[in-house]
């Protein structure tokens, strides 16, 4: 990411929370981003992301989809076109377990 | 400072506990999407998760989950993520002295793609357990609060029929989203075209529209249809406009983009490859 912004590649930066290396990889991101005063961007799993956007110092959009909504018992709430944090411990995830069982491939 | 304070102090840091890992457990589903995703290679019905509990000797539990892409991508995340635990059972949840000592282990593999996965699924778990033992929000054990984050929904508007995508974008602005993103990449560009002007022409003008290639073009046809985006669909428009390139584009050609066009041009979140694709535009 800092090679992108130094070769000026882009105007904003989009990281993947499993590409950037979690939330060790996206803290250090946001630190370069920041740097350089750069918006930063989300890319899915929304219900880690807003955590770790909260955290951002130039945090733009978080890319929220609903795809985990169907194994999550308190799926994360969009309120008027935000993600509302919640003020559980951790990244806040807890299974449904039953449909978990229901969905399961693997 | 008195010598008995200062003997609590030292022995209240002394008997503070860390978490140690013991080990996890992985399960792989594949969840119905409620908007299914037409891209330029098949229509996308499901989406296969990795969800990762680790266990911590103290029964603090970390958890995360991951989008695989694929099935067999999250059958091979998960085996990889129950190799890197077994390398640091018994140690310290310390995510950056793990992600150092996983680094030397699995560099003749290669920390990238499917192994980098597995990696950050432990390290997220491993930050998710540490909050969870402090009691605290991810978000502010991170020095971040509790807050709204603007979102855009990007839950659908796969590649479709331009009247189909713009029904869809009315259903996805629905709990008040401001913004939403379309998959491009039809065969020719006068079908981004037409999606991307039904879509304007359906919804409020103050929805900004993303758009996003998902590395579906090559660097000559990437400039082609970002410039073509930038002249033909969104001028005119009073708003502002941005375009995203996604991941792989090098940096001159990504440079060269950037400075062509009026968009706003985003680094995409998948690791840099040759191939590119303007990824994201916002009108």
């Amino acid at each position: 990411m800092a090679q992108a912004l130094r070769a000026g590649a882009c105007d904003l930066v989009m990281p993947d929370y499993a590409r950037i290396g979690g939330v060790t990889g996206w803290i250090q991101a946001a630190g370069i981003a920041a740097a350089d005063g750069i918006p930063m961007s989300s890319h899915l799993l929304p219900e880690v992301s807003a955590h770790l956007l909260a955290a951002t110092p130039t945090a733009h959009w978080l890319e929220y989809a609903d795809w985990a909504d169907a194994i999550l018992r308190e799926p994360l709430e969009i309120r008027d076109g935000a993600a509302v944090i919640p003020d559980r411990p951790g990244a806040g995830l807890d299974w449904d377990v039953s449909a978990v069982k229901r969905l399961q491939v693997g | 400072m008195n010598a008995a304070r200062i003997s609590k102090t030292k022995a209240t840091r002394r008997d503070t506990p860390g978490l140690t890992i013991l080990g996890v457990k992985t399960a792989v589903v594949e969840v119905p999407l409620n908007f299914p995703l037409g891209t330029s290679a098949a229509i996308v019905r499901a989406a296969p998760l990795l969800l990762v509990d680790l266990l911590t000797e103290e029964d603090v539990i970390g958890r995360t989950y991951l989008f695989c892409y694929r099935r067999s991508g999250a059958q091979a995340v998960a085996a990889l993520l129950e190799d890197a635990v077994d390398v640091v059972r018994g140690q310290q949840a310390a995510p950056v002295t793990i992600g150092q000592v996983l680094g030397r282990r699995f560099a003749l593999l290669g920390v990238t793609g499917l192994a980098r996965m597995a990696l950050a699924a432990l390290d997220g778990a491993i930050w998710d357990a540490l909050a969870r033992a402090a009691d605290l929000p991810l978000a502010v054990f991170l020095g971040g609060e509790l807050r709204s984050v603007p979102a855009y929904n990007s839950s659908g508007l796969g590649l479709m029929a331009p009247e189909a995508a713009a029904d869809e974008a009315e259903v996805l602005l629905q709990r008040g989203f401001k913004a939403i993103k379309l998959r491009l990449g039809y065969s020719d560009l006068a079908g981004d075209l037409a999606v991307t002007r039904a879509v304007r022409a359906r919804v409020p003008d103050s929805v900004e529209i993303f758009v996003d290639y998902n590395q579906a073009l090559d660097l000559a046809e990437a400039l082609r249809r970002g410039l073509a985006l930038d002249r033909k669909a969104w001028r005119g428009w009073r708003s502002r406009s941005a375009t995203t390139i996604s991941p792989g584009i090098r940096a001159s050609p990504a440079s060269s983009l950037c400075r062509c066009s009026s968009a706003r041009i985003s680094m995409g979140p998948a690791r840099w490859r040759r191939r590119c694709a303007p990824a994201r535009a916002t009108w």
